[in-house]
This record gives structure tokens, C-alpha cells and sequence, in this order.
């Protein structure tokens, strides 16, 4: 097996301290967006009686996808035999916990009463699908956190046991979390036995996406090497992945066209949704799907690192309306209470409510991506995630020297800090 | 390779058992309820409404709107996007020529099978065994409002803002001192005003409506007037092919 040399950065630079500033203050904004949210109530929010899981909720079912695709990088090693990607396994394990831990507590911080955070712990209703979560949830981020101390400490036999555990793991929390949404029969555009599918395909395609993202952007900014071959593989997985998102959330809403009812609800999304039409077909289909489709088979684009991040970032931006649909316009449109009358009433039975996210939304969105970069940056400093130089070490090359090397990799310590010493860092 | 091979169909097998588990687990406990009979009343008290649409001829002030809010303290901000309502009256315009619009009073349905209280991820939302209705135990509620989307009635209202800021009395509804007030960030609804039921009274709504169109009862009891109104056939209930049981029933739909 080859060896690889994991190093913390030394974090001393002005660029460095400037950054971590700047992402704190950032990060405030998620903390005090979240207390004056607690304090005044809803009403600050955009949120009304009919959108009730509002923008924190999209960001939510964003992060806990975001995750998957880390997980998968760092489980392609240990379960599908792609040995070349232990080199990545750690910072990519570290990232899957990190956006986990950022989902929760977008998704805690939205509650009405965060003050009881324990309360499912104790109280759990199994037939609720939220409720059997919070345990899901939770393993999930303790088998990462072991998984991720296995990888540090170099206990190939746990690591590699552990990272499946964790990838099974992670199989429940993303169906789970499709579940969530799609057993809710009482709205046209929930109820659907796809959703958990589409959404565990659509959290592979954009973590991985942005996972690509995120280790371009660490090895350039503390000025270490990563072979250009990992962003190749990776994107042909994101390929095959992209077809699938896009092939499953067709026929989600083809199959809506057949009820009456769901023609009302798609003409809606398709049609004269305005801003969520938009999102449907622009946000969607061309930025998420049809952009990297073309960029990832154009032989003139396809393998060049700049136009794989084009096409990476463009279906995170398509995943992200992805997750707009599935949660907002459901909500948005107005229940069919009695079918053939148009109903009104001080209630906004009847109306299709509008609805945008206000000043504490927004303070707490951009606040979470700040806080989760911010704990990326000093992770990178204290853990040693990133390897001096990532090589790409095909399996089979790998496998032979594995054996050869075999008694003395044994033997072999980790040189922490050792290597050659990564110069200036910033985000 | 070999060793990876075996891995993989190991991880097949666990990653297939244990998504299984995932759909199975929660889908099985809904079919057990389902076996029982249905997830209401256990003993054999389930009270219900009845609702004449019409008797509901607009010949009034919307008294059961403001009896509900009086008699529970629901509270009104003046904000349409955030004014809670446990029963609101709904206009309904036939698309038909020459029809003439309706008028229907929507309130929690008090579902024998209530999505509500499936999804409920703390068990604050619970049927009462004893007659059936649908309570919120507002001390276990996180404020996650799974239950508002699951509602296939709109009928849960979150409290969106503090009972001081609450405009009831300046807006000319008088407010009930023996009733509480309701906890901020957490879902509420109609409960078929219990205080009054186990007085022996009927629900605020019921009492004040000056056309007599609510009708209150026990659907168990096959002497009660809602029994009998309901064995008429004529009633209805609002979404039937959810299959939810709703325990209001409208006639004249």
C-alpha cells in the first residue's frame, strides 16, 4: 500500500487570521439570526400559515445531500475498492461530519422551541419518521466521528470497518430524510415513493460536486499538490449521477400529469409558478443538468480542472433548486379543501401564499456557511486532514506494491507536521 | 480484488436490510394501527360535529370565528400571513353561472387517523383515548411544524409571536382569564373546547352560532342528534378519498 503523509497547516500567515476574522463574523450572524428568531418568534421570519418549512429548510436537506458525497469519496476506498481516493479519505470524511453537524443545527435553530432539543430523545412516536431521524442522525455523525479518528490514527482494519458502517448509515439518513417529505399524501407535489430515491441520488451528485470543490480550492490555497486525475474520476461519477438526478426528477413530476389534481399542482411548477417555473426549468434543468451534461462530454471541456469546476458548481446551484421544489411550491400552492369552489378566507385558504425568506433567514443561512467554513479552516489546522501531496495510485499499482512493501508499512509511523511545510493558506 | 468483491456484496446486502428497516419500521406501525381498527378512541366515547351548510346562510356575523377566538384566546396580530384561526369561515365561489357562493366553517377534523399525529416527532400531538379528540400537548412540542405540512385540513395554527403582542382586545375580542395563554413557537388548534365538554357544555362555536347550523355530540351514542344526522347519510366529510375519518361532518356539501 503506499503511504501517504497527512500534515496540519501551520496557520501563522496574516491571510490565515484575516480569513478566520472575517469567517467568524460571518458566523455570528447564524448565531444571532438564531436567538432573535427564538426570542421574537416566527413572525420575523417570511414563513405564514401555509409555508411553515421555509428557507432553513431547503439549506437543511442541501447540507444533509452535501454530506452523502463527502461520505462517498472517503467510502469509495474502503467499499468499492478505489484505493487511489485514502489519500482524500480524511479531509472528505471530516466534511461529511462537518455538513451534517451544519444541517442540524440549521435544522434546530428553525424550530419554534430549540429549548427542547432533547425532548426526541426521550419522547419518540415511531411511527414518525422525523422522530426515528433524530437517533438515525445521531449514529450517523457518532460512526463519522469514529471513522474519521480510525482514518487519523491509522487503523486500517476500523477504519475500513467503520467506513462502511458509515456508508450503510448514511443510505438511512438521506432515504429517511427523502421520506420525510414524501409520505406527506396530504399535498399533490409531497406525496410521491420516488423522492427518497431522488434524493439520495441527488446528495451523492451534489456532494460529490461540491466536494470537488472544496478539495481544489484547500489544496491550491495551502499550496499543495493533488493529481489532476481525482477530479477526473470524480466527475464521471457526477456524470453518471447527474443523468440519474435528472432522469428521476422527469418522471417524478411526469407522473403527476396523469392525477387531475397533480396537472393543477404541475402546471403550477411548470407553467405559472413564476419564480419557481423559473427554477424548474433554468435553476434545474439547464444550470444543474443540461450546463454540466455538456461541459462533462465535450471532449474540448471535459478534462480540464477549470470547466469540471464550472460544471461542479453549476449542479450544486441546480441541486440547490432541486431542493427549492421539493419543499417550497408544495407548500405554496393551495390545498384542494373543496374541489370545484375557489374558497377564500382570513386564513389564506384557497391562495396560493408567496413567500421569500426575510433579514433572520438570510443572517442565518449565510451565517451557517460561514460557520461550517470557519470549522473547516481551523479543523485543517488542528487535525492533520490533508495530505502534503495527494497522488493518484491506481488500485492495481497499489495492490503490488502493497505486497511488497507489505512488512514494512507495518512499522510505518505517520510523520505528523512532517513534509514539506505548506507556506501561505487562506480559505 | 477478491476481498473488495465480497465486500461490496456485503454492503449490498446491509445497505438493502437496513433500507428495508427504514421503510418497514414506521410503514409497519401504521398498518398494526390499521389492523386495530383504527388509531381513535379506545373506549367507546368519540364525540363529533356536525355542521348544516344550510343553516350556515351567512345570516350572521361570523359569531363562531369570534366565539372560538374569545373563548380559547387564539390570538390575531392583524397580519393575514401569521393570525392564528382553530376555526375560520371559508366563502366558497362555485365555478358553475348563477350559483350562489357558500359559506363553510373549516376547524380541525379530529381525524380517527390523524396524519398530524403520525408525524408528530415527540408524541405532542396525540389522540385522547377516552372520546377521540385530537389534543397538543404544547409543553412537548418542539415547534419542527411537520404536523401543519402532514394536515390535510390546514387546520393547525403556530404561534407565530408572544401573547403580548397579540391584538385581541384591541381588535374587540374580549379575552378568557380561565383559559391560558397559548406558548409562543408551538403548533395549536381547535380541541373542541375540552373545558367546556367536561363541563357538560358544548363548544364556544356551537353555542354561539345564532343558526343553530353546528350540531355537537357523541357519535357513539346512537341516540345523540349528530348520530343520528350522520345515519342519515346526507352528511359528508371534507377530502374522503384521504381516508383520514374525519369526526366533522358537513351536511349539504
Amino acid at each position: 500500500m503506499a503511504k501517504y503523509y497527512f500534515a496540519t497547516i501551520r496557520g501563522k500567515s496574516a491571510g490565515y487570521y484575516a480569513a478566520v476574522t472575517a469567517l467568524a463574523v460571518v458566523a455570528s450572524f447564524w448565531l444571532i439570526g438564531s436567538i432573535v428568531r427564538f426570542l421574537m418568534g416566527y413572525y420575523i421570519t417570511g414563513m405564514s400559515h401555509s409555508v411553515t418549512w421555509s428557507a432553513d429548510k431547503v439549506i437543511f436537506v442541501l447540507f444533509v445531500g452535501l454530506s452523502a458525497g463527502s461520505l462517498l469519496i472517503s467510502g469509495l476506498a474502503a467499499i468499492f475498492g478505489q484505493t487511489q481516493f485514502k489519500v482524500l479519505s480524511r479531509v472528505a470524511a471530516f466534511n461529511s461530519i462537518l455538513f451534517m453537524v451544519g444541517a442540524l443545527l440549521i435544522l434546530i435553530s428553525s424550530w419554534g422551541r430549540p429549548d427542547r432539543i432533547f425532548l426526541p430523545f426521550y419522547n419518540i412516536n415511531p411511527r414518525s419518521l422525523l422522530s426515528l431521524n433524530a437517533f438515525i442522525y445521531s449514529t450517523y455523525i457518532t460512526v463519522g466521528i469514529l471513522y474519521l479518528w480510525a482514518l487519523i490514527k491509522q487503523n486500517d482494519k476500523v477504519a475500513r470497518a467503520l467506513g462502511i458502517t458509515a456508508v450503510v448509515t448514511a443510505i438511512f439518513v438521506h432515504s429517511g430524510t427523502g421520506f420525510i417529505f414524501g409520505i406527506i399524501n396530504a399535498r399533490e407535489l409531497f406525496f410521491s415513493p420516488i423522492t427518497p430515491l431522488a434524493f439520495v441520488v441527488a446528495a451523492l451528485s451534489s456532494g460529490t460536486a461540491l466536494a470537488m470543490l472544496v478539495l481544489y480550492f484547500s489544496f491550491k490555497f495551502t499550496n499543495r499538490q493533488i493529481d489532476r486525475r481525482f477530479f477526473e474520476f470524480l466527475s464521471r461519477v457526477m456524470l453518471g449521477l447527474i443523468f440519474v438526478v435528472a432522469f428521476l426528477v422527469t418522471i417524478e413530476h411526469l407522473t403527476h400529469l396523469y392525477v387531475p389534481e397533480g396537472q393543477h399542482a404541475e402546471s403550477f411548477v411548470m407553467r405559472n409558478g413564476g419564480f419557481y417555473t423559473f427554477v424548474f426549468w433554468v435553476q434545474f434543468y439547464l444550470v444543474g443538468a443540461i450546463i454540466p451534461i455538456v461541459i462533462l462530454l465535450n471532449k474540448g471541456t471535459r478534462n480540464r480542472i477549470g470547466w469540471i469546476l464550472v460544471a461542479s458548481a453549476c449542479h450544486v446551484v441546480g441541486v440547490l433548486g432541486e431542493r427549492i421544489l421539493f419543499i417550497l411550491p408544495g407548500q405554496v400552492l393551495a390545498i384542494p379543501l373543496m374541489p370545484g369552489y375557489e374558497l377564500t378566507s382570513p386564513f389564506l385558504d384557497g391562495v396560493n401564499v408567496s413567500y421569500y425568506p426575510r433579514l433572520v433567514e438570510w443572517a442565518q443561512i449565510i451565517g451557517i456557511f460561514g460557520l461550517l467554513a470557519l470549522i473547516y479552516m481551523l479543523a485543517i489546522r488542528i487535525l492533520p486532514l490533508l495530505p502534503v501531496q495527494a497522488d493518484y495510485i491506481a488500485p492495481a499499482a497499489a495492490h503490488a506494491e502493497e505486497e511488497a512493501t507489505e512488512e514494512e508499512e507495518e512499522a510505518a509511523e505517520e510523520p505528523e507536521g512532517a513534509g514539506p511545510a505548506p507556506a501561505e493558506e487562506e480559505e | 480484488m477478491g476481498k473488495n468483491e465480497m465486500d461490496r456484496r456485503t454492503f449490498l446486502k446491509m445497505g438493502g436490510l437496513l433500507a428495508t428497516g427504514a421503510v418497514v419500521a414506521p410503514g409497519s406501525q401504521l398498518l398494526i394501527a390499521r389492523a386495530a381498527g383504527s388509531s381513535g378512541a379506545e373506549g367507546d366515547k368519540q364525540y363529533a360535529m356536525v355542521i348544516d351548510l344550510d343553516r350556515c346562510n351567512g345570516d350572521c356575523d361570523n359569531e363562531c370565528e369570534a366565539a372560538c377566538r374569545e373563548e380559547n384566546n387564539v390570538p390575531i396580530y392583524g397580519d393575514e400571513r401569521y393570525d392564528a384561526y382553530w376555526l375560520r369561515m371559508a366563502e366558497a365561489k362555485q365555478h358553475l353561472p348563477g350559483a350562489p357562493d357558500r359559506r363553510i366553517p373549516l376547524l380541525c377534523m379530529h381525524c380517527e387517523d390523524p396524519p398530524c399525529v403520525h408525524v408528530c416527532v415527540t408524541k405532542a400531538s396525540f389522540v385522547r383515548k377516552e372520546d377521540g379528540i385530537v389534543l397538543i400537548d404544547e409543553h412537548l412540542c418542539i415547534g419542527c411544524r411537520y404536523c401543519v405540512i402532514a394536515c390535510p385540513y390546514r387546520a393547525r395554527s403556530m404561534i407565530f409571536r408572544k401573547w403580548e403582542d397579540a391584538k385581541n382586545e384591541q381588535m374587540g375580542f374580549s379575552v378568557n382569564p380561565d383559559q391560558p395563554e397559548l406558548m409562543i413557537g408551538v403548533a395549536s388548534k381547535c380541541h373542541f373546547c375540552t373545558h367546556l365538554i367536561e363541563k357538560g357544555e358544548d363548544p364556544a362555536c356551537v353555542q354561539k352560532c345564532p343558526n343553530d347550523a353546528f350540531v355537537f355530540g357523541l357519535a357513539s351514542d346512537p341516540d345523540s342528534e349528530v348520530a343520528q344526522m350522520i345515519a342519515t347519510g346526507r352528511t359528508e366529510v371534507l377530502r374522503p378519498v384521504l381516508e383520514v375519518e374525519p369526526n366533522v361532518h358537513y351536511m349539504g356539501l
